[in-house]
Order: structure tokens, then sequence, then C-alpha cells
């Protein structure tokens, strides 16, 4: 897979540029698949919480307990990972959420000044 | 043997105790490091260790799905007309997407390469230390007969003294393994 996910932002076809006039049911429908993938990392999270051993599979040696302890923070981190992916992805889809509303009280059709 | 052996969590180490029932029986005779104790340090359970590399190569196939989702919300959303900076973000945090599963991904990769190193460990410690107490048999017998002259004392416990050492060359390879998983221990994904 390309490193990336190809931003349109400096495409030089301004028909796929953000900015373009603002539908919100567009915009909602973005949020709604930026909560699908939070729920996603929520369960990413979960998986990784799982995977949780105590100490007793790599044996009793100082250096097994290390070996232990060193894979408990690796999964800890993995789990941290995946929260942090889900909180970022959450306030994208509400700020998402925020532009389509404002966009049908106001009927704005133009480009907001500021994000999203 | 008949005597009830001693129960490790690695199989072979349990045959192997069996293995080194008599000679650890001439060690206490002579009052010399228990050998089946030293098998103790090499104890694992590698089946475990794949269980939770398992789990969290599972963890590491969802965070792969869940950027595919963010992707396709990303799209949908600037086809809505989202704003230049929300571009900005997505693009931050779709290459903190990809950082996680890399992250997840190696981690499992030596999740699964920790358990098979352990076995490997324990199986070969197992048939090492079998093939010292088989090489001290007749001394171990004739200890366990009462004879307690020097040759035989001193290469039971020359044998006790090998395990021990095989147990502890073995145990010391872990560290490498810890060296290798210490980069996978801190989040590559950060709050800002």
């Amino acid at each position: 897979m390309p490193e990336g996910r190809g931003s349109r932002i400096r495409s030089a076809n301004p028909e796929l540029r953000p900015g373009a006039p603002k539908r919100p049911d567009g915009l909602r429908a973005g949020a709604d698949l930026l909560d699908q993938a939070a729920a996603a990392d929520d369960k990413a999270a979960g998986r990784f919480a799982e995977a949780r051993v105590d100490s007793t599979p790599f044996g009793i040696s100082p250096q097994a307990r290390e070996l232990a302890a060193r894979w408990s923070a690796a999964l800890a981190a993995r789990e941290a990972e995946a929260r942090v992916l889900g909180d970022a992805t959450s306030d994208l889809a509400g700020r998402l959420r925020m532009a389509a509303e404002s966009t049908r009280s106001t009927g704005f059709r133009g480009r907001l000044a500021v994000a999203p | 043997m008949t005597s009830v052996g001693e129960v490790f969590e690695h199989p072979a180490l349990t045959a192997a105790a069996s293995r080194l029932s008599a000679l650890r029986a001439a060690a206490g005779r002579l009052g010399v490091q228990d050998p089946v104790a030293a098998l103790r340090h090499l104890d694992c359970s590698p089946a475990s260790i794949s269980t939770s590399a398992s789990a969290v190569d599972t963890g590491a196939l969802v965070v792969t799905s869940a950027q595919a989702e963010f992707r396709a919300g990303v799209d949908r959303a600037e086809n809505g007309g989202s704003a230049e900076t929300f571009g900005t973000w997505a693009d931050t945090v779709d290459g903190q997407y990809s950082a996680a599963a890399r992250a997840a991904a190696s981690t499992a990769a030596l999740g699964v390469r920790i358990a098979e190193r352990l076995d490997e460990l324990a199986v070969s410690a197992a048939a090492q230390v079998s093939a010292l107490a088989s090489a001290a048999s007749a001394s171990v017998d004739a200890v366990l007969a009462g004879d307690r002259s020097a040759e035989v004392a001193s290469e039971v416990s020359a044998a006790c003294t090998a395990v021990v050492r095989a147990v502890q060359e073995k145990v010391a390879a872990l560290t490498g393994l810890a060296a290798e998983l210490e980069p996978l221990t801190t989040p590559v994904v950060q709050l800002s």
C-alpha cells in the first residue's frame, strides 16, 4: 500500500479539492464512516488488551521476567495507540458533523473559514 | 521411572526432569546443586505466548481495516466539501494509522519469534541435560549404591554443574530478545 492516503489538498484539479461547495449529506456520511473507523479502533484496543499475559509463560529467571515486562509494555503501547487513533478519529467525525450542521442551519454554501 | 515426576509448563522439560531424577537423587546424597531445580529457571509456556501474539496479530489487522474505513470517510467528507484544514488533520491521523499498524504487525511477528525461541531453548536444553545425565549414569548409580569415592562424587558433581551452566547459557539468550522488543515498548502514536 502506498504511503499516505493521496490527499486531495494539493490537487491541481479544483473539482477534487476540499473547499468545493458544501454538501451536508456528504459531510455526515463521512462522519458516519469515521465513527465506524473509531469503533474499529476500540475493537483493536480490546484485542491488544486481550493479548495480555502474566510473566509465568516466559519463565522465572530475571532475564525472562525482563522479557515478560517488555512484552507487557509493548502490548500496552499498542493498546494506547489504538485508543489515540479512536479519539482522533472521533474528534474528526464530530467536527464534520458540526460543519454539516452549520451549513444546514445557515444555508451557507461556500467555504467555511475555519476547519473542517 | 516409578516415582511421580516433576511437572513443568514445557513438556520437554518435564521429560528431561524425569531423566534427571537419578542424578538429582545422587546430588542430594552428595549435597551438590539440584539439577532439576536448575531446569525451573528455563521453564516456559511458548503456547501461551503464541496465543498472545496471535491476539496482537488480530488487533493489527483490525487497525488496518480501521484505516481503510477512515480513508473512505475522509474521501466522502472531502467530496462533501470539507475544509482544507480537515484534509491536513486527516493526513496527520492517516500517517498515525500507518505507524500504528506497522508497530502492531512488528509486535505480533516478534511475539511469534519469542515463542519459537523459548521453545527451541527448552527443547535443546532438555536434550543437552539428558545427555549429561546419561553420560554420568555409572557414577550416579555408584553413588546411589553407597559409593562415596572421590572419582564418582566428582563426576556426579561435575554433571550437576554442567546442567546448571547449560541452563544459564540458554537463559542468557533471552536478553537478546528483550533488546529486540525494547523499541516496541513505547507508543509510536501519542496524543498531540
